[in-house]
């Protein structure tokens, strides 16, 4: 009974499972000219390097003078 | 439990885990993102509390406050290490060869930062404060400028990782614009489009290439942070060019969509690759070959977009292929192509999806596909790569 019960608790957590990566691939699939999906990959890589050199052109510990140094 | 349960559930297990592994794929980077998001604010936090000791002993300039200073600024020095070295898990475009090597670097100077920051911490009088602070301060300036040189390296790695992405998707859209036309349709408006966008694409390539060769100059304590800001100047006007680039791609796959057409561009990669010997491509894409000397090239003769120069002498085939011998540069744009291209000191790059098989290479090339960014140094040697996934095999 007990093993009839795992069995059962991991169809529903499975159906779930797939139910849940339906709704996913229907929401991450392109209509007509919806675009923006496409290029999240390549969006996400631009926001990396845009991030990047901002923090290091706004913040570098090489302009911080050290009390050692005086 | 009965047999049929026991299918039953396995069944469901082997259903969950094949749900589950592309989603925590996808999650590896958003969670190296996500941390690399909050080095930066433990880095920001740090180097406040940096700024406010070090305004404090502007104040009251006595020894605990200037060893308070250098505290801080040691923490402050970590936290921005920790920052780099989480820029350097993120940072997709490098491949495991070039990355283990630099986490092992940059862990090296954090344990040494570690150990002299806490020698300051430790230290009582104020003769060994002093000697203490001095020997942080001169670590820290003989890392600083290394350190600054693996920033500008992630700089330049992300910038490359979106050129060649963005080629590969767009390999893909020429090609439907090559059967398009091939099949009689207008591409005029199309056409114009990957003009431009071949023009933004040409410029971010060449302000990249610049920032890459002024990472080399980020070599001395005077100039490197000089000479950092001229990278990053690079980086920014390359991914201006490059947000242009991927705006004509947008508009060109939105056009197609809206006339119905169908464009997948999905399963797209890039290798680049130079050296000598002979590669075969098959696939649907762009590939490009520059600067090909004792260059001999083969397709199949149905192929319609043929850019080809300095050819020497063309020939029909038995085989009905045709081939080129003597020419120094080309480009092949199609569906289903097949690519044969020998020489020596070639430079080339295929985007889109397919295989592309070096042999007797002699020379290094670098992948950008969906899983991998693979980057090998060859003599003499084969490897065969997957241009969408940009795994290698041989």
């Amino acid at each position: 009974m007990t093993s009839k019960r795992l069995a059962a608790g991991l169809i529903i957590i499975g159906l779930v499972m797939v139910a849940a990566a339906g709704v996913l691939v229907w929401y991450q699939t392109p209509t007509a000219t919806t675009t923006s999906s496409d290029f999240n990959d390549v969006d996400g890589l631009l926001q990396d390097l845009d991030s990047l050199v901002d923090l290091e052109n706004q913040y570098s510990l090489s302009d911080m003078s050290d009390v050692a140094a005086d | 439990m009965n047999t049929k349960a026991r299918i039953g559930a396995l069944a469901m297990v082997a259903l969950m885990v094949t749900v589950a592994v592309p989603v925590a794929a996808a999650d590896t980077w958003s969670d190296a993102r996500a941390t690399w998001v909050q080095k930066k604010a433990d880095y920001l936090s740090a180097r406040a509390d940096a700024l406010s000791a070090y305004a404090t002993w502007l104040q009251d300039k006595t020894l605990a406050n200037k060893k308070e200073v250098a505290v801080k600024n040691g923490d402050a020095r970590l936290a921005y290490l920790e920052l780099v070295k989480s820029g350097v898990e993120m940072t997709r475009g490098l491949s495991d060869d070039e990355r283990a090597p630099l986490l092992a670097e940059l862990d090296n100077y954090i344990s040494t930062l570690q150990s002299y920051t806490s020698a300051v911490q430790s230290a009582d009088g104020t003769s060994a404060i002093r000697a203490a602070m001095s020997a942080a301060w001169n670590y820290w300036l003989s890392i600083r400028v290394r350190v600054k040189q693996i920033s500008g390296t992630l700089v330049v790695a992300r910038a490359e990782v979106v050129l060649w992405r963005v080629q590969a998707l767009a390999a893909k859209v020429e090609a439907k614009i090559q059967t398009l036309k091939d099949n009689g349709a207008d591409t005029t408006q199309l056409e114009a489009w990957l003009a431009d966008f071949d023009s933004h694409i040409a410029l971010a390539q060449q302000r990249i290439e610049n920032a890459k060769l002024k990472v080399l100059e980020i070599t001395d304590n005077l100039t490197f942070q000089e000479m950092y800001l001229i990278v990053a100047a690079h980086a920014q006007a390359a991914s201006s060019y490059l947000k242009s680039a991927l705006a004509d791609l947008k508009s060109i796959l939105a056009d197609l969509r809206s006339s119905g057409y169908t464009v997948n561009l999905s399963g797209a990669g890039t290798l680049v690759a130079s050296g000598s010997g002979t590669a075969d491509l098959a696939g649907t894409g762009v590939v490009k070959v520059t600067a090909v000397e004792n260059g001999v090239l083969t397709v199949s003769a149905d192929v319609k977009n043929l850019k080809i120069d300095g050819v020497v002498m063309k020939d029909n085939l038995d085989s009905g292929q045709l081939i080129y011998r003597g020419f120094s540069s080309a480009m092949v744009t199609g569906t289903d192509i097949i690519v044969n291209i020998s020489g020596s000191n070639i430079t080339l790059y295929a985007h889109g999806k397919g295989t592309a098989t070096l042999t007797n290479w002699s020379g290094s090339y670098r992948t950008y596909g969906e899983n991998d960014y693979d980057n090998r140094t060859l003599t003499s040697a084969g490897a065969t790569v997957t241009l969408e996934t940009g795994e290698t095999a041989g």
